[in-house]
C-alpha cells in the first residue's frame, strides 16, 4: 500500500507542478530546411554529430566541379554497396553526363536517384532533421553543393545474427526458424508464411532516444478492427526514452499491470505468430529483439505449444492433459504436501504415512520450513544455471545434485519424500510452453505454501479461490483471461482440453475470430475411397 | 487504488486469523496401527495400542534401519472407560496419540461379553478414528494378539488386515458392526482372531495372527464362537462367500479319492415363505466352481459323472450350512444371518405385528430349507486321471 500511495503521489506531483524534462535529440535550430549552401549544411550536420567518432563524412568532387558529401555511420552501412553502386557511378558518370546535360539544380536529386545510383531504396528529403534520422537509421545521406535536397540511400548493413533455431521454444516437429534481432528479417519470416496482401504490417516508432521500430501485424479481414485500433492507441500512447526489449512494451500496454500472469504472449517462433494471426490476434514485432508479442491472449493458450498443432491430434490431446496435470503439480504439490502432513495425516494411506514419517524422523525443521529451504535452493540453482558462464555450468549441476538430493537426505536436513516433491515440482514447472507463465506459476507456489502452512487444505482452497477470482477478472485487450472456459463457449473448447484434428477446426476461436469465422468451407474429414461394386 | 485495498487487507488478515492451531508435525504423532481393548478383573477398561516406530519402518538409509528390530511397540493403560484410559495413556507417552490409522480394533472375550457398544462409542464419535477399521474378537485377552513381532508384514495389524481381505472369515468393519446392532432382525457377528504358529506343530518358530472363526453376538454381547468350518456356513448363509475351496470324498464303491474345487461365484438368496400363518425360510444357493484337483478315478468328461460330483458338492455345502445354522439357532439363539431382516423386508406389516417383539423366541424354532445348486463350469483340459501302469 505504501508504495502504491507513493507512486500515486509522485505521479500527481509531476503532473501538477511542471512538465517533466524528457530527453530528446531535437534542438529547435536543427529543424531547419537544407539551404543548399554546401558548407553551411555540412557544418550543421557536423555540429549535430560532434563528438561521435563513428560518423563518416566522405567529401568528394563530381567531375572536379561540384562538391558532394556522403554521410553515414560507420558499421551501419554496407560499404561495398556504397563503393560500387554509389561512389563508382557518381564519379565515373559524372564526367560525361553532368556536363553534357543541363540539369537544373533542384532536379539534381531526382536525376541522381533515377539514373545514376544503383541502389533500389533511395528517397529524397529536404530537412536537416530527416537527414539526421536517416543517418541514425543506417542510411547514407548524399548532399551536393547547390542542391537543397538530400538523397537518402538505403544501404544498411550491420553485423547481425542469422536466422537460427529458437533457443527458448524448441520443438521436435516444426520449423526451426526463429526470429532474430533484425526487424526486417522478422517481417520477412512472417510474410513468407502468410503470402497474402491481407497481412498488414503497420510501422511505428517508439522511444524518444531509441527510436525503436515497431511493427503491428495482423490479417486484415480476420482481425476485429476495433482491436487493431486499441493496440495502435496503446502503443502510440507510449512516451518513454527507450524500448530495449518487448518486455518494455508488454508492461506498458497490459490491462492489469499488477497481475502476476502475463497478458501478452511472447514468442520467438514466426510460425506461432502466423498461427495466432490466423486466429484473429495481433502480433507486435519490435526491433532489436527476437521476442514478438501476441495480443490478446488467454490463460489456456499459454498451455498450448505450437507443436500441438503439428503432431497427431490424439498425441497432442494427451500431452495437453499432461500439461494440465503438471500445472496442478507445479502450483500445488509442495503446499499439498505441507498441508496433508501437518494438518491432515489421516488422509494418507497408512503405509505411505509410515514411509513419510520414517523419512521425517531426523528432520529438524517443520515441513513448511523444509519445503521452503528446498524450493528456494531449487529456484536459486535454476537462476544460477541461467546466469552462469557455460564453463562453470557443470560445477553447478554437480553441486545442485548434492544440495537437492541424496546428500541432503543423508545429512538429515531434509526428508527423502520432500526431495521427491521438490524435484517433481521443479520438473513440472518447466513444462509450460510459455516461459513467462511458468515463472508466474512458480512464483505463486510460495504464497500457496504459506497458506498451506497456516491453514492447511482450507488455506489452499482459499488461495485457489482468490487466484481464480483474480484470473476471472483479468482481461487481455478486453478478452477474458479464462475464456473460453469462463465465460463458457462450447465451440471454442475444441482447442482447449482437447485438440481436435485439423479437419475439424472449422471455426476460428470465438474470442478473437468472430469477424471471419470459417477456417474452411466444410468439415474436411478425409475418407478412404468407396469401393465400386 | 481503493479497489486494490480491500483484497490486500483481506490477505494480510488471513495471517492474524487463528490458523495453525491444529498443526502437528508428522514426527510429533504416534501412529496407532491397531487397538486392543480388554476388560480387567476389577472392571476397568484397558486399551493397548500398537504404535508404529517410524525410524525403524523406513527404508535403509532414510533414517530407518530396516534390520531385525521391532517395528512397532505396545503401549497400554487402564481406565474407567476407553476415553479415560486413552487420556492416561497420553500422559505417559511423549507423542500425540493419533487414532486415524488404527485399522483394526481387537476386543477381548471378557470385554465382549460385557457389551461392545460402550467401547465402540469412543471410536464412533471421535473425529480421528475411522469407522472403516475392522473389528475382531479374541478368546482371552486381546492384547496378546498384537504382541508378537510380525514376520512378513511390516506390522501385525497389516497382517490381520490382509488375512481378512483374503475372505477367510467375516469381514466386518466397525460401521458394519454398529449397523448390524441397529438393524432389526439381525444380530452382529465378527471374525475371531488368534495367534497361530507359522509352522505346524512348532511353537517357537514364529507366530502369526490368524482368522480362526466367528464371534457370535446377541445384541452387543458375545454369546459364543464358531470354528472355521462353521464360519464357511455362516458366510454362505449371509451371502458373503467370495473365495474358497470345497473338497469332497468320493465314496469307496465309486473308486474313492478326493476331488477339490475352487469357488468362482457364490450367491445365496433368502426367501421367507408364509404358509398357513407359519414362516418358513427358503435359502437358495447358487455357486459356480472350477475343478482344481481330481484324486479320484472318475471320468469327468462324462456329464452324468459330473452331475454326480456336483451332488456330492451340494451335500457338503448343505451340511456346513446346516451345522452353522444349528449352532446359531439352538446354541446361541442369535440370528446372525439376518433372517428376521429379510422377513421384515418382505412382510413389514406382519413383522411389526407378530415377530418384532418375540423374534428371539421365534428364531430358534424357524424352519429353514437349504437348497444348494452347484455347477462345475470348468473341469480343465485333462479330464480323466491318468491310469497308472506297472
Amino acid at each position: 500500500m505504501g508504495m502504491l500511495r507513493w507512486l500515486k503521489k509522485r505521479n500527481s506531483q509531476s503532473n501538477q507542478n511542471h512538465e517533466p524534462q524528457l530527453c530528446s535529440q531535437q534542438d529547435g535550430a536543427k529543424y531547419d530546411q537544407l539551404t543548399g549552401y554546401f558548407h553551411d549544411d555540412v557544418k550543421r550536420l557536423k555540429e549535430v554529430f560532434d563528438r561521435s567518432s563513428d560518423i563518416v563524412f566522405y567529401e568528394f568532387q563530381l567531375s572536379g566541379l561540384q562538391k558532394g558529401v556522403l554521410i553515414c555511420l560507420d558499421g551501419m552501412v554496407n560499404a561495398q554497396v556504397i563503393d560500387s553502386d554509389v561512389m563508382k557511378p557518381l564519379l565515373n558518370v559524372g564526367k560525361t553526363t553532368f556536363l553534357s546535360e543541363d540539369i537544373p539544380l533542384r532536379d539534381m536529386g531526382t536525376f541522381l536517384q533515377e539514373q545514376i545510383i544503383h541502389v533500389s531504396q533511395v528517397s529524397i528529403g529536404t530537412t536537416i532533421q530527416e537527414a539526421v534520422n536517416h543517418i541514425l537509421d543506417g542510411d547514407t545521406v548524399l548532399l551536393l553543393d547547390g542542391v537543397n535536397q538530400a538523397l537518402f540511400i538505403s544501404a544498411k548493413g550491420w553485423d547481425m545474427r542469422s536466422v537460427e533455431e529458437p533457443a527458448t521454444e524448441a520443438v521436435i516437429r516444426g520449423p526451426r526458424e526463429g526470429f532474430t534481432e533484425n526487424l526486417r528479417t522478422n517481417t520477412s519470416l512472417l510474410r513468407r508464411r502468410l503470402k497474402t496482401s491481407q497481412l498488414k504490417m503497420e510501422a511505428m516508432k517508439v522511444g524518444r532516444l531509441s527510436n525503436t521500430n515497431i511493427v503491428i501485424t495482423y490479417l486484415d479481414g480476420v482481425v476485429e478492427p476495433s482491436l487493431v485500433a486499441e493496440v495502435r492507441e496503446r502503443l502510440s500512447g507510449i512516451d518513454i526514452d527507450a524500448i530495449l526489449e518487448s518486455g518494455y512494451i508488454e508492461e506498458l500496454i497490459e490491462d492489469n499491470p499488477f497481475s502476476v500472469f502475463p497478458q501478452a504472449n511472447n514468442t520467438e517462433r514466426p510460425d506461432k505468430v502466423a498461427a495466432n494471426l490466423l486466429e484473429g490476434k495481433i502480433g507486435i514485432l519490435i526491433d532489436n529483439t527476437p521476442f514478438a508479442l501476441i495480443v490478446p491472449i488467454t490463460f489456456y493458450e499459454m498451455l498450448q505449444s505450437s507443436e500441438d498443432y503439428y503432431q497427431h491430434f490424439m498425441v497432442s490431446t494427451v500431452i495437453r492433459w499432461l500439461r494440465f496435470g503438471m500445472l496442478g503439480i507445479a502450483l500445488l504439490l509442495p503446499s499439498l504436501y505441507i498441508a496433508i502432513t501437518t494438518y491432515h495425516p489421516e488422509m494418507l494411506p497408512t503405509t505411505l504415512l509410515l514411509s513419510v514419517a520414517s523419512g521425517r524422523e531426523t528432520v529438524p525443521f517443520p515441513a513448511f520450513v523444509e519445503a521452503l529451504i528446498m524450493e528456494i535452493s531449487f529456484e536459486g540453482l535454476r537462476e544460477a544455471g541461467v546466469r552462469l558462464p557455460r564453463t562453470v555450468g557443470q560445477a553447478v549441476s554437480i553441486v545442485g545434485a548434492l544440495v537437492i538430493g541424496q546428500a541432503a537426505v543423508q545429512a538429515g536436513i531434509v526428508s527423502a519424500s520432500m526431495v521427491i516433491v521438490v524435484s517433481i515440482t521443479g520438473i513440472s514447472s518447466f513444462i509450460f510452453p510459455v516461459f513467462s507463465q511458468g515463472i508466474a506459476i512458480r512464483l505463486l507456489r510460495f504464497p500457496m505454501m504459506l497458506c498451506a502452512a497456516t491453514l492447511g487444505l482450507y488455506g489452499i482452497l482459499v488461495a485457489i479461490l482468490i487466484l481464480l477470482i483474480h484470473m476471472a477478472r483479468l482481461r487481455s485487450f478486453g478478452v477474458p483471461y479464462l475464456s473460453p472456459v469462463a465465460p463458457l463457449n462450447l465451440t471454442s473448447l475444441k482447442d482447449i482440453y482437447v485438440r481436435v484434428p485439423w479437419w475439424g477446426m472449422v471455426d476460428r476461436p470465438d474470442q478473437t475470430g468472430k469477424k471471419n469465422r470459417k477456417r474452411m468451407s466444410h468439415l474436411l474429414r478425409p475418407r478412404s475411397p468407396q469401393r465400386k461394386s | 487504488m481503493r479497489k486494490l485495498g480491500l483484497p490486500v487487507i483481506c490477505c494480510v488478515m488471513i495471517f492474524v486469523l487463528t490458523g495453525c492451531w491444529s498443526r502437528v508435525e508428522i514426527n510429533d504423532i504416534a501412529i496407532v496401527t491397531a487397538t486392543a481393548i480388554d476388560k480387567m478383573r476389577d472392571g476397568k477398561i484397558r486399551i493397548a495400542l500398537q504404535v508404529a516406530i517410524p525410524k525403524k519402518l523406513g527404508p535403509i538409509g532414510a533414517g530407518g534401519s530396516g534390520g531385525e528390530m521391532e517395528t512397532t511397540m505396545m503401549i497400554s493403560e487402564t481406565g474407567e472407560n476407553v476415553m479415560d484410559a486413552s487420556r492416561r495413556l497420553q500422559e505417559k507417552f511423549p507423542r500425540r496419540i493419533f487414532f486415524s490409522h488404527s485399522r483394526n480394533i481387537i476386543i477381548g472375550e471378557r470385554a465382549a461379553k460385557a457389551g461392545v457398544f460402550p467401547l465402540l462409542s469412543f471410536f464412533a464419535r471421535g473425529r480421528e478414528a475411522r469407522m472403516r477399521g475392522f473389528i475382531l474378537f479374541s478368546k482371552g485377552e486381546a492384547e496378546r494378539i498384537l504382541k508378537p513381532a510380525p514376520n512378513i508384514e511390516r506390522y501385525t495389524s497389516e497382517a490381520i488386515r490382509e488375512e481378512l481381505k483374503a475372505g477367510i472369515g467375516l469381514r466386518i468393519m466397525q460401521k458394519d458392526f454398529i449397523d448390524m446392532l441397529m438393524t432389526e432382525g439381525i444380530s452382529p457377528a465378527a471374525a475371531q482372531v488368534a495367534i497361530r504358529p507359522t509352522e505346524k506343530g512348532k511353537k517357537n518358530a514364529g507366530v502369526n495372527p490368524a482368522i480362526v472363526g466367528t464371534a457370535v453376538f446377541r445384541q452387543d454381547k458375545l454369546v459364543g464362537w464358531m470354528d472355521t468350518s462353521d464360519t464357511r456356513g455362516v458366510l454362505w448363509l449371509r451371502n458373503e462367500v467370495e473365495k474358497g475351496n470345497i473338497t469332497v470324498t468320493v465314496p469307496k464303491e465309486k473308486g474313492g479319492g478326493k476331488i477339490g474345487v475352487q469357488l468362482l461365484t457364490g450367491k445365496t438368496k433368502v426367501k421367507p415363505i408364509l404358509e398357513q400363518g407359519k414362516v418358513k425360510m427358503k435359502v437358495n444357493v447358487h455357486a459356480e466352481v472350477e475343478l482344481f484337483e481330481n484324486g479320484s478315478s472318475l471320468d469327468l468328461g462324462n456329464p452324468k459323472v459330473l452331475e454326480y460330483v456336483q451332488t456330492l458338492l451340494e451335500i457338503d455345502v448343505k451340511k456346513r450350512m446346516q451345522s452353522s445354522l444349528y449352532k446359531a439357532q439352538k446354541q446361541f439363539h442369535s440370528d446372525i444371518f439376518g433372517f428376521g431382516n429379510s422377513l421384515y423386508r418382505t412382510y413389514p406389516k406382519l413383522w411389526k405385528e407378530r415377530f418384532k417383539k418375540q423374534w428371539n423366541k421365534e428364531f430358534p424354532e424357524l424352519e429353514v430349507s437349504i437348497n444348494p445348486r452347484i455347477s462345475i463350469v470348468r473341469i480343465g483340459l485333462y479330464v480323466k486321471s491318468p491310469e497308472m501302469k506297472d
